[in-house]
């Protein structure tokens, strides 16, 4: 009896636990593309070439896809990482990060 | 049967509820934990967004000649968020930014009873340097 019970408590204690870490991971992930995004957005007001803020940004969030997509006036930096449930690897989700920049900050 | 046995038994059976009451307590708190984790990296990244956004509209705001609150309104519509305050101080421009919190953190705090509809805000501070 005692064995019947410990068989399905303990899957679901650790399916809720694997949630939990992955609650976390998705978390930090969301954290670091933020930081990554606003390196970025500084960089380019700041007036710094598009390429070298990306180039930045990739450093702040290793393994994130960072990318520019030029909208005439203004910049549009986005940062996308799949982060895959602890385990189950197949099963991903995708955090985004994004933030527009004016290139020209008109009078 | 002996005294034994019977204790035995019995003994078995108080261990069955305490496990069951056990591993619930367990997964309910893992649970709650994730549900806070999630409420608490929602606010945190959003604050961050907000904050990356206030901080290019004070910039805009700082380096627009003629209508500093105008461009740091542009730039925060641009990113879908709300200026809430604008001032002018001296040659620094003060822009005040908000975004809605994120859904898990609105519904907790509805159903904790809270009255006004929560917002991040960060308030950001940029001048052109003198010279």
């Amino acid at each position: 009896m005692v064995v019947a019970e410990a068989a399905v408590a303990i899957p679901v204690l650790l399916a809720v636990a694997m949630v939990l870490v992955w609650v976390v991971s998705l978390a930090a992930s969301s954290l670091r593309l933020g930081d990554a995004t606003r390196q970025a957005a500084r960089d380019i007001a700041r007036g710094v070439v598009v390429p070298e803020a990306l180039a930045a940004a990739r450093d702040r969030a290793p393994g994130a896809v960072v990318q520019a997509v030029d909208q005439g006036s203004s910049v549009l930096v986005t940062a996308d990482r799949e982060v895959s449930a602890p385990v189950l690897t197949g099963l991903t989700v995708t955090v985004h990060q994004e933030v527009v920049v004016p290139k020209e900050w008109g009078p | 049967m002996s005294p034994g046995s019977n204790r035995k038994r019995c003994g078995a059976g108080d261990e069955r509820g305490v496990a069951i009451v056990w591993s619930l307590a367990l997964i309910a708190m893992i649970g709650l934990a994730a549900f806070l984790a999630a409420a608490v990296g929602g606010l945190v990244a959003t604050r961050q967004e907000v904050s990356t956004i206030a901080d290019l509209a004070a910039v805009a705001g700082a380096q627009s000649l003629g209508d500093p609150c105008g461009s740091a309104a542009a730039v925060v519509r641009s990113n879908g968020a709300q200026l809430v305050g604008c001032q002018v101080v001296g040659a620094d421009v003060v822009a005040d930014v908000a975004l809605p919190a994120p859904t898990v953190v609105v519904r907790l705090l509805a159903v904790l009873g809270a009255g006004p509809p929560a917002m991040v805000r960060v308030s950001a501070r940029a001048g052109l340097p003198v010279g």
